[in-house]
């Protein structure tokens, strides 16, 4: 075969027909015209960047291993918390450390209660942390003058909670104020309180009455450090500060952010509380009350955080608080009040009324001594080291369990055997002790 | 590393075991040949639950759960297996021999 007559085959085996060509270029367009209709969002974004936040991104930090159902906020029902009377507000003074500190639990507990953080030289690092947080002015401040523009309350919210998955908090709930959850009073702060100096017929009232929504964060404790704990050694208190610490930093930024914006808000945290917690998480749909009568469970991350809290007028669309069958499955668990050290977790199997609701009334005196005078550690976390819901880390079988566990009755009383089969929660997991300890500071 | 374990796994065990089986269940007819593969699904699905849960609570370094995971789910696994296998003839029981025939 001559050369030309090879080209000429060539050229035959690559010839590109017009038919072709114009199918090619039609694929090609239809193609490229789909890709623009899908990503008409990127296209977008840009021009919106200054004003109103449009996007409806989320930057969550995982999903929920239970269908959640939305529960009312009103004069009887708190979630799942059945209203019975008038709820009373109270003193910061009643909480269990105040009381220790001046006194009422006795000597040995008022000595532990100035200690019992800081006993470890980790926990005394950051217990020196939250007192950098712990002024009004990081808590409270005048907003800006000028209102800015702000999307509408719907779009609004979904920007605040990503502001707090940005400054890395684990969960973020908005709801309704319930304001029997805001303290009469302010207590002194403690150090003056351990110092014996505090007067307490001035401290200050509490009036968040024009505040009506509030933003609540959770920090997790950390869930292997917990699975490598007995839940009362020498990193108890030091879990607990971390995510004190964080979710203050996270509400104090929030509310001068709100601030900046032109609206009032106020935060509250460990080191500065205005309110009580358990209510408000509640209320900002952020779990069920526990039977540890004080903590309130998350579906994802059980009761394994520590919660901040911020208070506004900010207008926001608020979450319903949840019920996902949590107080049924504490109702025969009661895996925490066994695993208790002292006790202190009710046995009982129903709920009693306290304050004007029902809860599972704990031994409020017995818990505050225990933590503050542990001599095996620093406070204590069993409760929340033990629990069916704390314990594990995110899997297909935990959440398949939990989610039936949700369901039914049953099912819910065979994972709580099946929980001390795997030996969940009691385990004591070696390779997860990275924390230093130092039993002679303990006693 | 889990989902390359479990891949791997999952993948050998769809494999071998399927090539094994299918001449075992082509010779049965009608129902008792589509109770079979359901029942061979069931056993998959069982075995790879298995599986799934023990490496990730060795990852996870949940040692009590690894150990009596693969107790529950590996004996479930191996008697539902042997079973099977007597049902589809695959595992056939020895023929006894007549000694006085031999002699």
């Amino acid at each position: 075969m001559s050369k030309q007559k090879q080209k000429d085959e060539q050229r035959k085996t690559f010839c590109v027909t017009r038919r072709n060509f114009l199918q090619g270029g039609a694929s090609l367009a239809t193609a490229a015209g789909l890709f623009a209709l899908m990503n008409k969002n990127i296209a977008k974004a840009s021009p919106t960047l200054v004003g109103p936040a449009a996007s409806d991104i989320v930057l969550s930090k995982g999903t929920l291993p239970v269908a959640t159902r939305p529960m009312p906020n009103n004069d009887e029902w708190l979630g799942t918390s059945k209203i019975v009377g008038p709820i009373k507000r109270t003193h910061e003074k009643d909480i269990g450390f105040y009381q220790a500190a001046v006194g009422k639990f006795g000597e040995e507990a008022k000595k532990g209660t100035a200690n019992f953080a800081r006993k470890h030289p980790m926990g005394r690092a950051i217990c020196d942390m939250t007192n950098f947080i712990a002024m009004e002015e990081a808590v409270d401040g005048q907003p800006a003058e000028e209102k800015l523009p702000i999307p509408d309350p719907e779009q609004m919210s979904r920007h605040i909670k990503n502001l707090a998955f940005f400054l890395n908090a684990d969960e973020v709930g908005i709801g309704v104020l319930p304001q029997y959850a805001v303290y009469t009073h302010q207590a002194p702060p403690m150090p003056q309180v351990l110092a014996g100096t505090a007067d307490f017929s001035q401290s200050q009232p509490v009036d968040l009455s024009h505040h009506k929504y509030v933003i609540a964060v959770l920090v997790d404790q950390d869930l292997r450090t917990m699975l490598g704990s007995t839940g009362y050694d020498g990193v108890s208190a030091s879990q607990s500060m971390q995510a004190y610490l964080f979710s203050g930093v996270i509400a104090c930024t929030i509310a001068a952010y709100i601030r900046n914006l032109g609206y009032s808000a106020r935060a509250s945290h460990f080191s500065n509380y205005s309110l009580a917690m358990p209510p408000v998480l509640i209320a900002a749909g952020l779990g069920e009350m526990s039977r540890t009568g004080e903590c309130v469970l998350h579906p994802r991350l059980g009761f394994r955080h520590k919660a901040a809290c911020v208070t506004t007028d900010l207008p926001l669309m608020p979450d319903s608080p949840i019920d996902f069958g949590l107080r049924e499955f504490c109702s025969h668990c009661m895996k925490c009040a066994e695993e208790c050290p002292n006790g202190s977790i009710s046995l009982e199997r129903d709920q009693k009324e306290f304050n004007g609701y029902l809860k599972w009334v704990g031994d409020m005196k017995q818990c505050t001594i225990f933590r503050a005078t542990n001599d095996e550690g620093s406070s204590c976390g069993r409760c929340m080291k033990v629990c069916p819901w704390n314990s594990k880390e995110d899997s297909w079988y935990h959440s398949a369990s939990v989610y039936a566990s949700s369901k039914s009755k049953m099912v819910s009383r065979l994972l709580r055997d099946m929980d001390d089969i795997f030996g969940y929660g009691t385990e004591i997991i070696e390779d997860y002790r990275w924390w230093l300890e130092f039993p002679e500071l303990y006693r | 590393m889990f989902f390359t374990v479990f891949s791997f796994l999952a993948g050998s065990i769809a494999v071998f075991g399927g090539g094994i089986l299918v001449k075992y269940i082509k010779k049965l007819e009608g129902r008792k040949k589509v109770l079979a593969w359901f029942l061979m699904g069931l056993w998959y699905a069982w075995t790879l639950a298995g599986i799934s849960f023990v490496i990730l609570s060795v990852i996870e370094k949940h040692h009590k759960a690894a150990t009596v995971g693969s107790v529950l789910f590996f004996f479930v696994a191996i008697a539902t297996a042997i079973l099977l296998g007597r049902w589809l003839d695959i595992i056939k029981l020895s023929p006894k021999k007549d000694r006085a025939v031999e002699v």
